[in-house]
């Protein structure tokens, strides 16, 4: 078939042009021996809504929000919430684009809520406010979860690259956290469930796969 | 163990821009295949896929990301092998997972690789494919004997084949070259999320021959210049931005390299435009006569790859996070693309033995990025020259503009698309 428009050849079964949607008509000097390489019918794809991205700027929203409070002295007990808003800020920069890989729920809680749970914990701590009141049962109820989290990783046998980051993430913000408690002074009970867990995390860790390990460090923190 | 067989890459120096100039949604790819001359068997191409493998261990990996830069992680498992259901070369999430960042696709006769840019250039994919294509055809029971032409899957990869070229041939004394250029006109697409409409035009290379060698051009001077020529023709009567389009260069031919990373550079070729005035194709040729041969001599991509190379050697950049250097980066692909129009990439002929080119009609090549512009990707086998479009948008005026040009110049053409009037 040719496209007397266009003066190109089109395969056997075109009823109109791809080109310029003209209709096509049977020609002699069309290029011959030439098969037609089909392609499938397609249905439109259609993106569904993830509204997992929108909270990444969760903590954006933190730090903002603190430092407001704290600045224009509505709520002045914030202060050493802004000592620490370190975290949150090396969080957003320099570890999610790190270690970051899909919005999974365990993923989420780990990369999110857990990390949010220990901010608002030593924000409490800190700042000598009501929030340590309540700081305990929020701290200990996300730690719980990611325990058993560790657990689900390990039952399962997912794969190991991925739950060895989930591994490292415990490790590296539970210790982050009794570090910045050592460095104020401030050592409480609650501190006791992430320790356990960073420890639990890191001989399982290591138990499993130890050379994978200190080779996926080193790659990851390659500077080339 | 061998040298060449690790578990972590690091990115080559032409790679390092993808990840970064990628989002969660997309990925920088191409697709390369070949279309059979009989139906593709899933099952035995599972087993060829799973037999050569480990003869490229620096090419069926995934993305990952550290902490100041992304790397390669070698994959032990199969990747994607699936019948074709979506658009070709559709932007698709291929991130984070644990299979390769490749995807092989079968379509009734059709064959071919989806890879991430990051992995290799068309050159090492070919290389893939060709292995691939010949264990296949072994393991169907048709006797392809061992040649140079296809990589050997019995051997063991070298270190040639998985080192970073640029590297190798950085050095410092060829100075001299500067990103200093003008912006292009930029061709106007309106994209459609989650479409990919490809364009496969079928020109017989003795025509091709016909009008080229009369005029003393090559097949990528001549092609680069009806492309210009079909944008001049879409773009406004007013314009007085320049029309270039960038035509990438393998440099293993140039540095006699075998290797499977990516190890091409790119040259921008183009017209000044004026307003109200406009050019023929055979004005166009006069105009760009010998500028890709001047863009792609040693000395040029010599100094080019000291230039890429001294950026990512510099220590600012080697100790910036990962984040930071996204903002960066980014922005500097997104500059990086306004200085051309769309890209024109010329594989050239496939090269393999008789006994395998039996049993294939042709071959297909499309770019996946960038994603508002239209790609063209031209190959060879035998006596069919396939130029190869792909636009995401159901826009069809460049394309038509390129191929109506190239058949009213005395060229028989045919034109075939994934979305034609049966299949909308």
């Amino acid at each position: 078939m040719r496209c007397r428009k266009c003066n190109v050849d089109v395969p056997e079964f075109y009823k109109k042009c791809p080109l310029c949607n003209e209709t096509v008509f049977d020609d002699e000097n069309k290029i011959q021996n030439i098969k037609t390489a089909e392609f499938p019918k397609i249905k439109e794809i259609k993106t569904s809504f993830n509204i997992f991205p929108y909270f990444v700027s969760l903590w954006a929203i933190i730090i903002v929000l603190s430092t407001v409070l704290y600045k224009t002295g509505t709520f002045s007990a914030m202060s050493a919430s802004i000592t620490i808003s370190a975290l949150p800020m090396i969080w957003t920069f320099i570890f999610r684009p790190v270690f970051i890989r899909q919005y999974y729920a365990g993923n989420y809680i780990i990369m999110n809520i857990y990390p949010a749970s220990l901010f608002v914990c030593l924000s409490g701590i800190l700042s000598g406010t009501n929030l340590s009141y309540y700081s305990f049962y929020i701290n200990a109820v996300i730690t719980i979860v990611c325990l058993i989290l560790l657990i689900y990783i390990i039952i399962r046998k997912k794969d190991c690259h991925r739950s060895s980051s989930y591994f490292i993430l415990i490790i590296a913000f539970s210790l982050a956290l009794t570090l910045i408690s050592v460095i104020k002074g401030v050592f409480t009970i609650i501190l006791v469930f992430p320790i356990i867990l960073c420890i639990v995390a890191f001989l399982l860790l290591y138990s499993r796969n130890k050379r994978i390990f200190f080779e996926e460090i080193k790659a990851k923190f390659s500077i080339q | 163990m061998n040298n060449a067989v690790k578990k972590w890459y690091e990115l080559d120096n032409a790679a390092t821009i993808y990840p970064y100039s990628s989002n969660k949604d997309w990925i920088c790819g191409y697709r390369i295949g070949f279309i059979m001359k009989e139906d593709v068997d899933p099952e035995i191409l599972k087993k060829a896929v799973e037999k050569i493998i480990p003869r490229f261990p620096s090419y069926f990996c995934q993305l990952r990301f550290g902490y100041f830069w992304p790397y390669l992680e070698r994959m032990d498992t199969l990747p994607i092998i699936e019948e074709e259901h979506l658009y070709p070369v559709l932007p698709t999430p291929r991130w984070f997972t644990s299979v390769p960042a490749v995807k092989i696709i079968y379509y009734k006769r059709r064959l071919c690789i989806e890879a991430f840019h990051g992995l290799s250039d068309g050159g090492g994919t070919i290389t893939v494919l060709k292995a691939l294509t010949a264990e296949y055809l072994r393991l169907k029971g048709i006797d392809i004997p061992k040649s140079e032409l296809i990589a050997d899957i019995d051997t063991e990869p070298t270190e040639e084949e998985v080192c970073d070229s640029f590297k190798r041939f950085y050095d410092k004394k060829n100075k001299g070259m500067t990103r200093n250029e003008k912006s292009s006109y930029q061709h106007p697409v309106k994209e459609i999320k989650g479409y990919n409409r490809v364009f496969e035009g079928l020109v017989p290379v003795e025509d091709i021959k016909a009008f080229c060698k009369p005029r003393n051009i090559t097949v990528t001077e001549f092609l680069t210049a009806v492309y210009i020529f079909a944008l001049q023709k879409c773009a406004p009567e007013d314009n007085t931005k320049p029309i270039k389009i960038s035509v990438p260069v393998s440099l293993r031919p140039l540095f006699n390299v075998d290797s499977m990373r990516n190890f091409s550079l790119f040259t921008n070729v183009g017209i000044n435009c004026e307003k109200g005035k406009s050019y023929n194709v055979d004005e166009i040729i006069e105009l760009i006569r010998g500028k890709i041969k001047v863009g792609t001599t040693k000395e040029v991509l010599e100094k080019n790859i000291t230039m890429n190379v001294s950026t990512a050697k510099n220590p600012v950049v080697r100790v910036l996070p990962n984040g930071l250097k996204k903002v960066v980066l980014k922005l500097g692909y997104k500059n990086g693309q306004q200085k051309f129009a769309c890209t024109l990439s010329n594989l050239g002929i496939c090269k393999m033995p008789p006994e395998m080119k039996e049993h294939i009609d042709r071959m297909e090549s499309f770019l996946g990025g960038p994603r508002n512009a239209v790609g063209c990707c031209v190959n060879s086998i035998d006596d069919k020259l396939n130029i190869c479009f792909n636009v995401a948008s159901k826009q069809t005026d460049l394309v038509q503009a390129f191929f109506s040009e190239l058949a009213s110049l005395g060229l028989r053409v045919r034109v075939e698309s994934s979305d034609w009037e049966g299949n909308l």
